[in-house]
């Protein structure tokens, strides 16, 4: 009894968005993502950002779950912008920075890897504004500091393209991570493996087997949270044999992982042959036709989103073909 | 014409070490027979030969008179059901109604005829208020009556219980019996279990050792076999124990004092 | 020397709106080793039993309050180093699968001492393992291959081997059949009365609490309702009927002779011998 663990990130509420066939949303959020690919206009993007707002709004789901999973990105988010700016020069020259590279500056910046290495994991708290910090100093101290052996002046220069590809980078993959955090916060996860059953069937004509991955999901669905249970009575019976995971040689180390990891197989092969047999005798035959008890219907507000869908890509590719010649 | 036929029934799982040897019995429609017997004794081996999850080339089945084969393992499946020890593991379904749902599906039965199962069986088992429930919230009591559910669902004649009560705490125990005791009227059922008082549940009682029947009788003297039950690795009801102590030392009242024992044995 | 809780409450942290939930509540417990008890532990699923075992050798810590074990404190105010603890408190869970992963059964069992730092491990495995009734010939077999009770047993001397003072055993006999149900019993019997260990033992089976416990306690809703002994639990009929609790079966086979033949009996025996002699001297001998 380890409190409950839920698998996904569903947001129980009960508007509009919850309530739309999960096939509909699945759709409409595969298309929304071509779109955001198809039009490389900033003005049509910062459009689309607005309409997700709306969106996220009236999806009655509180923004900070959104906020969770753009904070887990940002590292990638601010390398992409400052690869962008520091790499395109296209549009009109709006700064250049000359930086003296001197061999103090490279003692400077060995120094300060290895004391970040070493101290990292005592900092609590913002541990990436920490980063940026120091990682801006460096260049600050490039940027006034000239001497100390200097070896080469480099320069930096900011391009209005680089500024305008970098946001407009930045901004579509926010716009990326909002609407996939969208349908798994609004759709539970049983709700979309059906929906993706019912959307892949046509890759039977591929013989692929549909119905057996999907079957496959649902079990996996099924058992990971009893499975996280096992894996913390196995980790506490080894705990009470001495088992210490922060300490000890690397070889013991190893040991104590292998203690852990051997009794989760052993548990998870009993379960699924114990599991298999009670499938089978309830009658499951691998890939035979088997009705559904979830029944995916359509209803008018669904059509409704497939038919703003239909509108939505016909517009952006209208978009995209007036502004290529 | 027996609902179950078993003939001369031979199983081992590595050369060497036999699981059931030369096995034969019949069961009729509506019986409820126990079959026990200490770990290792054959009995769950027998269960899943029954319902033909393990096959053996060394005798045959015949479930309503179809010889249980790969041809025919479809046909049987539709008569014989089969509920497991641990609760956790044969629930398929990420909630109840899912679960019991599950078996429905297998045999493309439609929507409305599965809604109305699932109503119907749940109800029975007294679990129609947490069909949205998933099974990390359900004590295990509680998921083993969604077993029966599920297996009643398929609506097949024969039920086999294999030690469907062996592992959930004293509540669960009688939830779980109740359920069955309910169930005698209708259906055929196979109770595997080593809990002899359990057994009083049922008509008749089979009792395997290393492999072999070494008891086959109505339970009212099955019962009473104390060598063989304590032979066999059982432990014999205290009842029969002080029945047998009385009645050896002549004491007073012994006749009064046999029927409260007898009585005293069925109750639970 | 001891292991005493003193306002223990456990809660597992819920979510904001529903506040924190509690397990177990301002738990004021006392066990002291020498009195070499075999205590049992029985209540509903989600009473909290295994909640407040795990407090005893810091596999969980407290909420709030203090466990003290062998003078060790484990609050939620400072660390402790907590392998000196479970050295000294062993525990056993449930399946033994949850802890069996060497090669072989002799491998599996030195596992403990090994890491505890103890010397001279080989011997104390092989001790370890013929004292639960292990024989040579299966010290080099893969523990994977043995049987349901065998895995059990090894698994016990995974724990022993470290010589512990207490062994706290989480429902240990579901499962087993009633030989191999009988012979754990008496194997831990031997290890409280031989070897001087304290058993703990968490179960929802009356007959072994009739069989061997000294002392009971009984959780019911993250509360000790009871502490005493099994004589004193089975003669108090509000805690039985509290807690719904299904008397062991010659108290109940001695209470239906009572009522129905209107006999003067001491229902209170916890064996068929006792139960015999008890039921003899009420009918008057023989005939």
């Amino acid at each position: 009894m380890n409190g409950k663990i839920v698998f996904g990130q569903y947001y129980n509420s009960n508007s509009w968005i919850h309530r739309l066939d999960p096939r509909v949303k699945l759709a409409s959020v595969l298309l929304f993502m071509i779109c955001l690919f198809v039009v490389e206009n900033i003005y049509c993007l910062l459009g689309f950002l607005g309409f997700l707002f709306i969106l996220i709004i009236t999806s009655k789901i509180p923004f900070v779950k959104f906020l969770n999973s753009i904070k887990m990105m940002t590292f990638v988010l601010i390398l992409t912008f400052i690869l962008q700016i520091i790499f395109r020069n296209d549009g009109e020259l709006l700064y250049s920075f000359n930086f003296n590279l001197t061999y103090l500056a490279i003692g400077i910046m060995v120094a300060l890897l290895i004391l970040w290495l070493l101290f990292s994991k005592y900092i609590k708290y913002l541990k990436n504004l920490v980063l940026i910090i120091l990682v801006a100093s460096v260049f600050i101290y490039q940027y006034y500091v000239n001497f100390g052996g200097l070896i080469t002046i480099y320069n930096i220069d900011i391009y209005s393209g680089g500024l305008l590809m970098g946001s407009y980078i930045v901004l579509r993959i926010i716009a990326l991570l909002l609407i996939s955090s969208l349908l798994t916060l609004s759709t539970t996860p049983t709700e979309l493996n059906n929906a993706l059953e019912k959307m892949l069937g046509f890759l039977k004509v591929f013989k692929i087997k549909v119905s057996i991955l999907t079957m496959m999901m649902s079990i996996a669905l099924r058992f990971i949270p009893t499975l996280i249970n096992e894996s913390d009575k196995i980790l506490k019976a080894q705990a009470s044999r001495g088992c210490d995971f922060n300490e000890g040689k690397f070889s013991e180390r190893i040991k104590q992982i292998i203690s852990l990891i051997v009794p989760m197989f052993v548990i998870a092969y009993k379960r699924a042959y114990d599991l298999a047999d009670a499938m089978e005798a309830r009658g499951y035959v691998p890939d035979r036709k088997r009705s559904s008890i979830y029944v995916l219907k359509y209803r008018l507000k669904d059509y409704l989103v497939y038919a703003f869908d239909l509108g939505l890509i016909a517009a952006c590719i209208f978009v995209k073909v007036r502004y290529a010649f | 014409m027996a609902i179950i036929e078993v003939n001369n029934l031979t199983y081992r799982y590595t050369k060497k070490k036999y699981a059931l040897k030369d096995v034969s019995f019949k069961i009729e429609r509506g019986e409820f027979v126990s079959i026990v017997g200490h770990n290792g004794s054959g009995k769950s081996t027998l269960g899943k030969l029954l319902c033909g999850l393990l096959q053996t080339k060394h005798g045959e089945i015949l479930i309503d008179g179809i010889k249980l084969s790969d041809d025919t393992i479809d046909e049987v499946r539709q008569k014989i059901g089969i509920v497991f020890q641990n609760p956790d593991n044969q629930f398929v379904g990420v909630t109840v109604k899912n679960d019991i749902a599950f078996g429905l599906e297998n045999r493309n039965i439609d929507v409305d005829e599965m809604e109305k199962r699932i109503k119907k069986y749940a109800t029975i088992v007294g679990m129609d208020e947490f069909l949205d429930k998933n099974p990390e919230n359900l004590s295990g009591g509680q998921k083993q009556r969604v077993a029966i559910a599920s297996v009643l669902a398929m609506e097949t004649d024969i039920l086999i219980f294999d030690e469907a009560t062996s592992m959930i705490d004293p509540l669960g125990v009688k939830e779980v019996t109740n359920a069955i005791k309910s169930l005698k009227e209708e259906k055929t059922i196979i109770y595997i279990t080593h809990n002899l008082d359990e057994t009083l549940m049922g008509d008749r009682m089979i009792v395997l050792k290393n492999g072999e029947i070494v008891l086959d009788e109505k339970i009212d003297n099955a019962i009473k076999q104390k060598d063989i039950l304590t032979n066999s690795n059982l432990e014999p009801l205290e009842q029969m124990e002080l029945i047998e102590l009385v009645n050896k030392n002549n004491l007073n009242r012994k006749e009064e004092v046999e029927k409260v024992l007898w009585q005293s044995a069925y109750q639970k | 020397m001891a292991i005493s809780l003193s306002k223990v409450s456990f809660a597992y942290e819920k979510s904001r709106k529903t506040g924190p939930l509690y397990v177990l509540k301002d738990i004021d417990l006392t066990i002291d080793t020498e009195k070499n008890d075999f205590i049992t532990i029985i209540g509903h699923t989600g009473s909290g039993k295994s909640t407040l075992v795990q407090l005893f050798n810091g596999l969980l810590t407290p909420s709030s309050g203090e466990v003290n074990v062998f003078n060790k404190i484990i609050s939620s105010k400072k660390k402790t180093k907590l392998k000196e603890i479970r050295k000294r408190v062993g525990l056993v869970f449930q399946f033994p699968e949850y802890q069996l992963f060497e090669e072989t059964v002799l491998k599996d069992v030195m596992f403990g001492p090994k890491n505890y730092g103890l010397d001279d491990i080989e011997n104390r495995a092989k001790r370890a393992l013929q004292s639960v009734g292990i024989s040579e010939e299966l010290f080099n077999e893969s523990p994977f291959s043995l049987s349901g009770g065998q895995m059990r047993r090894v698994a016990i001397a995974g724990i022993l081997a470290s010589s512990p003072d207490v062994l706290i055993f989480d429902e240990p006999t579901v499962g087993l059949d009633p030989k191999g149900k009988k012979e754990l019993l008496d194997l831990l019997e031997k290890l409280n009365k031989v070897d001087n260990k304290t058993i703990i033992f968490i179960t929802h089976d009356m007959e072994v609490v009739a069989k061997a416990a000294t002392r009971v306690l009984v959780l019911d809703n993250g509360n000790i309702s009871f502490d005493g002994t099994k004589d004193e639990l089975f003669r108090n009929e509000k805690i039985v009927s509290d807690n719904s609790l299904i008397l062991p079966s010659t108290i109940r086979i001695l209470k239906d002779i009572k009522e129905k033949l209107n006999l003067d009996i001491d229902i209170y025996k916890y064996n068929v011998n006792d139960a015999y002699l008890e039921l003899e001297r009420a009918l008057g001998g023989q005939k």
